[in-house]
C-alpha cells in the first residue's frame, strides 16, 4: 500500500527470487489474512481495500505460479533477478519518483528463504556475486560456438597439467561487470575430442564444467572475476554441492555466465543443470 | 515483606552519588551505560498479559545467568511486583520521581529470583503519571546505568507519550496481543502511534514534520490518512526525504506476541498481523511466538507467585524461555544507539 506501482511480487509480499513453494505459501498467507472479517484487518483495512488486495494477489498468483508466464512477466518488468544485484534490483518507476518502500535491504534479507542462504551471504565480498545486466544475458548464446572449437593437439598430451593459478585479482566494483577486454583476451579453445564431447553433452555435470575451465587454464579466481559469480558459488556449482547454492533463479544466472565465459551453449547447460538442481530441491 | 532486602548494587551508591552530583535527576552520561539492552512490553490494551510477559521474560533472562532489573512503568496501575511475588516494595519508582532518592539504583528491591531486581511502580503518588519530559529522560538515562545486563520495562496500557517513548527507547519493543478484536484494535493503535512518534522525533525528517503530524490526526486537512499517503505526499513534496523516511520506517521493527491463544486460528493471527502491518505500514514485524491460553496462570496470579516458579514445567514457561533465547540469539547485539532526545 505504500506504493502504487506494485509488482506481482509486492502484491504477494515476496521478492522476485522467491521459489515456487514460497510463492504458494505467500499466496495462502494472503488468502488467509485477507478473508472476510478477519480480525487482523480490524481498523486497518476497509472492505474495499481488502477486496482490492485480494484481487491483486489472485492476479499475481495466476502469473507467478506459472513458470512461463512468470518468466515473461519478469522479462517485461526488468525483474530478471539473476541479472542484477539482488539487493539493488528493480527499476524505480521513472514517472513517479517514489522510492519503493518494500525493497528495504534488511527485510529483504529476512524474506529470502531461510533454508538456503541468499546469494550475498556466502559471497566472499558483496560485489563478487554481481553479474552482468540484462542486455548481456539476452545475447548470452555464443553465436559463433563452432568457430572456437579449433583443434589443439598438444592439449591432449598435456591434460595432467594443473591450470595456472593467478593471484587473486582485485574485485571490480562495477555492476556492469563483464569486462569485455578480459573476456575477449582469454581465448577459449577446445581440442577436437573435447569439442565433440561438448557437442554431444546432455547432462552437463559440474565436474565437466570444471574440466572445461581447467582445460583453458582459467582459475576459479579468474572465472569468478569475469562472470562476477562468487568463488564459493563457482566451486559449489562445479562440485554440485547444491546445499551451498542459492535459489534456482540465481543459479540459472550463474550457469549462463559461466557458459558464456567458456563459450558453451548457455541455455542448454542451464536447463540440464537446473533440472538436476530442482529435482534435488523438491525431492 | 519478609525476604525482601534492599538490593545492593555492586557499585557503592555513595560513590555514585558524588560522581554524579547531588542534584536529583542529574543526567548521567550515556558512556556510563552498563545495561546491554532494554526490552519493553506494551500493547495498548489493559489485561493483555503485559506484566505477566514482562516478569516471565525477566525471570527467564535471569535464569539464563543475566543480571536483570524489571521496571514497572505502568504508572498508576502498577502490579509487576505482584507477578513477581512481592507484596509491597519499600522503595519504588516514585521515590526517584519525587526526588526522595537521587539514584534510580537505590530504588531496586530484590526479588525471590536470583539475579533479578525490581523497581516497582506500586503506591505511586497521584499525578506521577504525568511525568515531565525532563524526568522522563532522566529516568531513561538512569535505567541505562543500572547494574544489570538487561532492563525490562513493563509499560502501561494506552498510547500516552511516556509509554510510547519508553517503548521506542528500548532495543526490543514487544507488543502483546490477544486474539480478539478489542485487543487487535488497541494493538494497531499502539503500533500506529509509536510509528508516527518515531517519525515525528526523527531530526532528519524535520522538514516533513507537519506532514507527519497531519497524518497522526485522522481528520487532518491534508487528508493524509495512512502511512502510504504520508509516503506519497513526502515523495511529492520532498522526494529526497522519502528515502530517509523509508529508512526510518525500516528501523522500526516491533516484536509481536499473541497471548492466550486457544486455537490454530488464534496462533495464525500473529502471522496475519505481520502480513497486514507490512502492507499497511511497510514495517517488518517480528512474530516472536504465541502463548497458549492456560488456566494455571490464574492460579499463579491468585497465589501471588511468579508463573515461572509456580509451573516451571508448563508449556507456557517453555514458550517464554524459547522467546527469550530466540531474542538474544537474533537481536543480542542490537543497540539503539540514539539517545532519547
Amino acid at each position: 500500500m505504500l506504493n502504487e506501482n506494485l509488482t506481482y511480487y509486492d502484491a504477494l509480499e515476496i521478492t522476485p527470487d522467491a521459489s515456487i513453494e514460497e510463492i504458494k505459501e505467500a499466496y495462502l498467507r494472503i488468502k488467509t489474512t485477507y478473508q472476510k472479517e478477519h480480525v487482523a484487518l480490524y481498523t486497518i483495512f476497509s472492505a474495499a481495500e481488502r477486496e482490492e488486495i485480494l484481487k491483486k494477489a489472485e492476479e499475481a498468483y495466476l502469473i507467478l505460479s506459472d513458470r512461463d508466464k512468470r518468466r515473461n512477466y519478469d522479462q517485461n518488468h526488468g525483474l530478471i533477478v539473476w541479472e542484477e544485484n539482488p539487493f539493488k534490483r528493480k527499476e524505480l518507476p521513472p514517472n513517479t519518483g517514489e522510492a519503493k518502500i518494500e525493497e528495504a535491504p534488511a527485510p529483504l534479507a529476512e524474506i529470502i528463504s531461510i533454508d538456503r542462504s541468499p546469494p550475498m551471504a556466502a559471497a566472499d565480498t558483496g560485489e563478487e556475486s554481481l553479474i552482468s545486466p540484462v542486455t548481456d544475458f539476452t545475447h548470452s548464446d555464443p553465436p559463433n560456438l563452432g568457430n572456437e572449437f579449433k583443434s589443439r593437439s598438444n592439449w591432449s598430451s598435456d591434460s595432467n597439467q594443473k591450470p595456472a593459478r593467478s593471484p587473486s585479482s582485485s574485485t571490480s566494483s562495477s555492476i556492469t561487470s563483464i569486462n569485455p577486454k578480459k573476456t575477449n583476451s582469454t581465448k577459449i579453445i577446445y581440442d577436437s575430442a573435447l569439442a565433440l564431447d561438448i557437442q554431444t553433452e546432455k547432462i552437463w555435470p559440474g565436474s565437466f564444467l570444471k574440466k572445461l575451465r581447467e582445460e583453458n587454464k582459467i582459475s576459479i579466481e579468474e572465472i569468478s572475476e569475469s562472470t562476477k559469480v562468487s568463488k564459493t558459488y563457482i566451486q559449489a556449482i562445479e562440485e554440485e554441492n547444491f546445499n551451498k547454492l542459492p535459489a534456482p533463479v540465481y543459479v540459472r544466472g550463474f550457469i549462463l555466465q559461466i557458459s558464456r565465459a567458456l563459450k558453451l551453449p548457455g541455455n542448454e547447460v542451464a536447463k540440464a543443470y537446473l533440472s538436476r538442481y530442482q529435482n534435488k530441491l523438491t525431492g | 515483606m519478609e525476604g525482601t532486602v534492599k538490593y545492593m548494587p555492586s557499585t557503592n551508591p555513595i560513590e555514585l552519588e558524588s560522581q554524579f552530583g547531588q542534584t536529583p535527576g542529574t543526567s548521567i552520561r550515556s558512556d556510563r551505560a552498563r545495561v546491554r539492552q532494554i526490552w519493553s512490553v506494551g500493547g495498548g490494551k489493559g489485561g493483555v498479559g503485559k506484566s505477566l510477559i514482562a516478569s516471565s521474560l525477566a525471570i527467564a533472562l535471569a535464569r539464563m545467568g543475566n543480571k536483570v532489573i524489571a521496571i514497572d512503568l505502568d504508572l498508576g496501575g502498577a502490579n509487576l511486583h505482584t507477578t513477581l511475588g512481592i507484596d509491597l516494595p519499600r522503595q519504588t519508582l516514585s521515590d526517584f520521581l519525587k526526588k526522595r532518592v537521587s539514584i534510580l539504583e537505590n530504588c531496586v528491591v530484590e526479588t525471590p529470583i536470583p539475579r533479578l531486581g525490581l523497581i516497582s511502580g506500586a503506591q505511586d503518588a497521584i499525578g506521577v503519571t504525568n511525568m515531565p519530559s525532563q524526568q522522563m529522560s532522566d529516568l531513561l538515562n538512569h535505567s541505562r546505568t543500572l547494574d544489570a545486563d538487561y532492563v525490562i520495562f513493563d509499560l502501561g496500557a494506552g498510547t500516552g507519550y511516556h509509554t510510547l517513548d519508553f517503548f521506542l527507547a528500548s532495543e526490543i519493543g514487544i507488543v502483546s496481543l490477544l486474539p480478539e478484536p478489542t485487543s487487535i484494535e488497541n494493538g494497531y493503535r499502539f503500533i500506529k502511534s509509536a510509528y508516527f512518534r518515531t517519525l515525528q522525533h526523527c531530526p532528519h525528517l524535520a522538514d516533513i514534520r507537519p506532514l507527519i503530524e497531519a497524518a497522526m490526526d485522522p481528520k487532518n486537512e491534508l487528508n493524509i490518512k495512512s502511512p502510504s499517503e504520508l509516503f506519497r505526499e513526502t515523495s511529492r513534496t520532498y522526494p529526497e526525504l522519502a528515502i530517509r523516511l523509508k529508512k526510518e520506517i525500516e528501523n522500526f521493527q516491533p516484536k509481536l506476541i499473541i497471548n492466550q491463544a486457544r486455537t490454530q486460528t488464534d496462533i495464525d493471527i500473529g502471522s496475519s498481523v505481520k502480513t497486514v502491518s507490512k502492507k499497511y505500514f511497510g514495517i517488518e514485524m517480528d512474530y516472536l511466538g504465541f502463548l497458549e491460553y492456560d488456566s494455571s496462570v490464574w492460579q499463579a496470579v491468585r497465589r501471588k507467585r511468579p508463573l515461572m516458579l509456580e509451573f516451571p514445567n508448563s508449556k507456557l514457561v517453555s514458550a517464554i524461555e524459547k522467546i527469550a533465547e530466540n531474542l538474544i540469539s537474533r537481536h543480542g547485539e542490537r543497540r539503539n544507539g540514539t539517545e532519547f532526545r
